[in-house]
């Protein structure tokens, strides 16, 4: 698909990655501190969750990180310390609970507290007493992960949210260990996202001009010009989820899964396999270091998406 | 179809030292013996005066793999400065110098006359992705060394007391379920002590948990890749990269072989002494003096090169130390799956700067006092050290004592005063070049029919229009040919054919893989089935595997 926007100047984004940027605008701007799955699952003695359960979004994220039965480094299963709003209680040993408008209070005065800044006493925070122990088991820990899933914060507040935590995991690795997790990822975005950073050198939303790849996460943002009716087309592709283009104004090539519903009918319909089913692919896992094959389960003459862009480059036009 | 190119003159130092006018024919992407049969060529290339050398290959350049995307994400002043939009018939759009997108970084090798690149840093766990980044990597070859000796596996059986020849088994297995070249090993134990809390890991220091000391890891590792026949040899990456006074980690890091074949990676960032005032110092003379009489040892230099960059490797106990000296100020660590992890840092080198002037000091007197151009190789550590691009620089620098003392004059005075570089006068020949960009790295790689042009070579050539501006030379070489097809004229890219993934697949004895199997389903978050790559996924990503056979006399 990167191809083929390349091809005709088009901007290329996923549907995920509102809920991608504002880490990708925290790493990009301030770096941090992470790990992937297997060292969280196997080295981790205090995990702090931060924003809500991540359970019902990630159902495994506790019998995989938390309760694995074989942890390589540990004697025993990590504490879990909890900072979000108190309608999620989490099993937690330790939880600073607070209503989702103040989360990000919360977690600045646990930053505060985290990287050694002067705090007013006594502290001023309903939940004090809590991030003042939050605090003290990070510090305590030998390897502490910081999970958090950015859908857990307000719309708007994200980034700021992630900031904080980039702050923490930059204080407390000068003394000690800890890592930041992030969750998320539905659709491949991750692996979208990381194949316009190695193709373009951006993050998505990006920009196909005439002069160079572009990243602009306002300009570019593909619900925005779908929003708007910015575009000559929309070009539409859903093979590993089922969503159906939003309505909207533009005229739809939809490039999507045999099994999808299409409401209204597109100006061209392209119906494609679904990898893992059809035929093989990778998936990258959501911290971003592990590709997982997706291998065949059915023999298939289906097209897949790359075929179907690789058939709309051939029979355009020669560039000029 | 038959190619015949006429009138340049040809360096193949494989074959004689100097240059030799004949013409070369080649067919079906191979170089041939001229035909006897008489039978006229489908084609004539008159190539006028020009230097013909067999395609470079670059041993050590990080293309690819998750570390280079964290550097894109942190680069975004590179990837403005340096873009383009997509040109041509076959060109896709691209930015970056330090870490340029994967096409650019085709188009960018193949433009000044490389056509193969190895991927030095490729952990395990990320085996798949980078493939399928090198994969988007267009024209040149591509391989990839895997990067072992910090690995939980292998620590723990090491520790538990496994014997060389289960080791062997291992390293074997993991080359083939990763499509490796090749064997790294880097800062050994020193990233998997960095876990546990360990900023640092000495030699002969037991690491944590499992009590392996680096010295060890370092010494199986270089057996196990002699006793399979791999062909290119340990390459390591030293403990205490950019410490003050390593040079004496780096000199034991060579015992530790045991006289084994070992490749010392850039060994500039490796040949630092503790003296002067300022408590750093250049140690290349002692280093070069021990590769000078060790056969067993190569290096590649890893040239600093003044300039922004973008820093990025495997070693997170060095890139930890380092984040002080970002610039700008933000960085990256990863921990990685028990098997290793990264750490990318943006950085600036230079010329008024002690400490980076005396490093670009030191990678010079590392190329000029190794004296033998087959165990010496020009790498950057691109883009540790500096952007791949600035290669046509380097090559001046080397042949030109004239440009060498006009550099040299503009860095920072102290520096100057501490190095050997003014009273070395020697100049690198065009075929010290050719062998040091080509004949050399093909041995060491184990590529029999590249880095020369004899009858049975890859057609992967590069011409050079003779000039005396010899970076402008070695910049925009007038032609350059991968597989016998013409991928680039005058610097610009004119086409661009798919190149392949170079593999070595030792043997190994099926039983080790109960015990692997037995680690992956208890402990890691990937299954002992889907972990490997198989047969055909590079072939589907467009980078099929050419395997490269190991050595049969590898030392039993
Ligand atoms: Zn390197």
């Amino acid at each position: 698909m990167l191809a083929l926007a390349d091809r005709v100047g088009g901007i290329v984004d996923h549907s995920f990655s509102p809920l991608l940027l504002a880490n990708m605008a925290v790493a990009r701007t301030s770096g941090w501190v992470t790990a992937t799955f297997a060292e969280v699952a196997n080295r981790a003695d205090a995990i702090l969750v931060v924003g809500g359960d991540p359970g019902p979004r990630f159902p495994r994220f506790r019998e995989r990180l938390v309760a694995n039965a074989h942890p390589l480094y540990r004697q025993h299963p990590p504490e879990v310390l909890y900072v979000g709003p108190r309608e999620e209680v989490l099993d937690a040993s330790c939880a600073a609970l607070v209503a989702r408008e103040e989360l990000l209070d919360a977690l600045g005065l646990l930053a505060m507290l985290v990287c050694g800044m002067p705090a007013k006493r006594p502290l001023q925070h309903p939940a004090a007493l809590a991030l003042e122990a939050i605090a003290a088991r990070l510090a305590a820990a030998h390897y502490a992960a910081i999970v958090w899933d950015v859908a857990a914060f307000l719309p708007g507040e994200a980034e700021y949210g992630v900031e904080l935590i980039s702050a923490m995991l930059r204080g407390l690795n000068a003394k000690t260990r800890c890592v930041g997790l992030p969750l998320g990822g539905s659709g491949n975005g991750i692996g979208a996202m990381q194949a316009a950073l190695w193709q373009t050198g951006w993050p998505l939303p990006v920009g196909l001009t005439a002069d160079a790849p572009v990243h602009d996460p306002q300009l570019f943002s593909g619900s925005r010009r779908i929003a708007a009716g910015e575009a000559d087309v929309l070009v539409w592709v859903a093979a590993l989820t089922s969503d159906a283009p939003p309505p909207g104004a533009l005229p739809v090539i939809a490039i999507v899964a045999d099994d999808i519903d299409l409401p209204e009918p597109p100006a061209v319909e392209i119906r494609v396999g679904i990898p893992a089913i059809d035929h093989a692919g990778a998936i990258f896992r959501a911290d971003t270091v592990i590709a997982l094959p997706l291998r065949p389960a059915r023999p298939s003459a289906r097209p897949t998406v790359a075929d179907a862009a690789k058939a709309i480059l051939a029979s355009l036009p020669e560039a000029s | 179809m038959i190619t015949r190119l006429t009138g340049g003159r040809i360096i193949d130092p494989v074959r004689s030292r100097g240059e030799s006018p004949r013409d070369l024919w080649i067919e079906d992407g191979r170089v041939i013996e001229p035909p006897v049969d008489g039978r006229p060529p489908d084609r004539v290339l008159d190539l006028g005066d020009g230097l013909v050398m067999a395609g470079a290959i670059d041993i050590h350049s990080h293309i690819a793999g998750g570390k280079v995307n964290l550097g894109r994400i942190l680069a975004a002043a590179d990837h403005r400065a340096h873009a383009h939009g997509r040109s041509g018939k076959t060109c896709r759009s691209g930015s970056g110098l330090a870490t340029p997108s994967s096409y650019t970084t085709g188009y960018r090798y193949a433009s000044m006359g490389y056509t193969a690149v190895f991927e030095p840093a490729m952990v395990p766990s990320n085996a798949r992705a980078a493939h399928l980044e090198m994969a988007d990597v267009p024209i040149v070859d591509k391989g990839a060394y895997v990067m072992l000796g910090n690995d939980e596996y292998l620590l723990r059986r090491l520790g538990g007391g496994a014997g060389q020849a289960e080791i062997n088994d291992y390293v074997a297995w993991m080359m083939r379920s990763t499509a490796a070249h090749a064997v790294k090993v880097v800062n050994a134990g020193g990233i998997s002590a960095f876990k546990f809390g360990k900023r640092g890991l000495a030699l002969d220091e037991p690491g944590p948990l499992h009590g392996v000391p680096p010295r060890r890891i370092i010494a199986t590792l270089a057996r196990a890749v002699a006793e399979l026949g791999v062909p290119h040899p340990l390459h390591v990456h030293c403990n205490d990269l950019g410490v003050p006074g390593n040079i004496a980690t780096t000199l034991a890091t060579i015992d530790a072989a045991e006289g084994q074949p070992i490749h010392l990676t850039h060994a500039q960032f490796h040949s630092y002494g503790a003296e002067g005032k300022r408590g750093f110092s250049s140690a290349a003379a002692l280093l070069a003096e021990r590769v000078n009489r060790s056969p067993n040892v190569s290096i590649d230099v890893g040239q600093v090169v003044f300039g922004p960059t973008m820093t990025e490797s495997g070693d997170t106990q060095a890139q930890f130390r380092n984040r002080r000296f970002a610039d700008p100020d933000k960085w990256i660590m990863m921990d990685i799956e028990c098997d290793g992890g990264c750490g990318v840092v943006p950085f600036r080198y230079r010329d008024r700067n002690f400490v980076n002037a005396l490093q670009w000091a030191i990678g010079l007197e590392l190329f000029l006092l190794v004296e033998d151009p087959w165990r010496i190789f020009l790498t950057t550590d691109h883009p540790n050290g500096g952007p791949f691009a600035s290669y046509p620089q380097l090559v001046r620098l080397l042949m030109s004592r004239d440009y060498r003392q006009e550099c040299l004059a503009a860095i920072h005075p102290a520096a100057r005063k501490a190095t050997l570089l003014e009273g070395l006068t020697r100049e690198y020949t065009l075929a010290e070049i050719a062998i040091m960009t080509r004949a050399a790295p093909a041995r060491s790689l184990g590529l029999e029919d590249r880095g020369h042009l004899q009858p049975g070579a890859a057609a992967d050539l590069a011409v050079y229009r003779p000039q005396d501006d010899l970076e402008a030379m070695f910049r925009a070489p007038a032609l350059v040919m991968k597989g016998g097809v013409e991928v680039a004229r005058d610097g610009a890219v004119i086409a661009t054919p798919q190149g392949t993934t170079q593999v070595v697949r030792p043997e190994y004895d099926r039983l080790v893989e109960r015990r692997i199997r037995g680690f992956f389903d208890d402990h890691m978050s990937v299954g002992f089935e889907t972990f490997p790559l198989a047969e055909d996924e590079l072939a589907e990503a467009g980078a099929p595997l050419e395997p490269r056979p190991c050595r049969t006399s590898g030392a039993k």
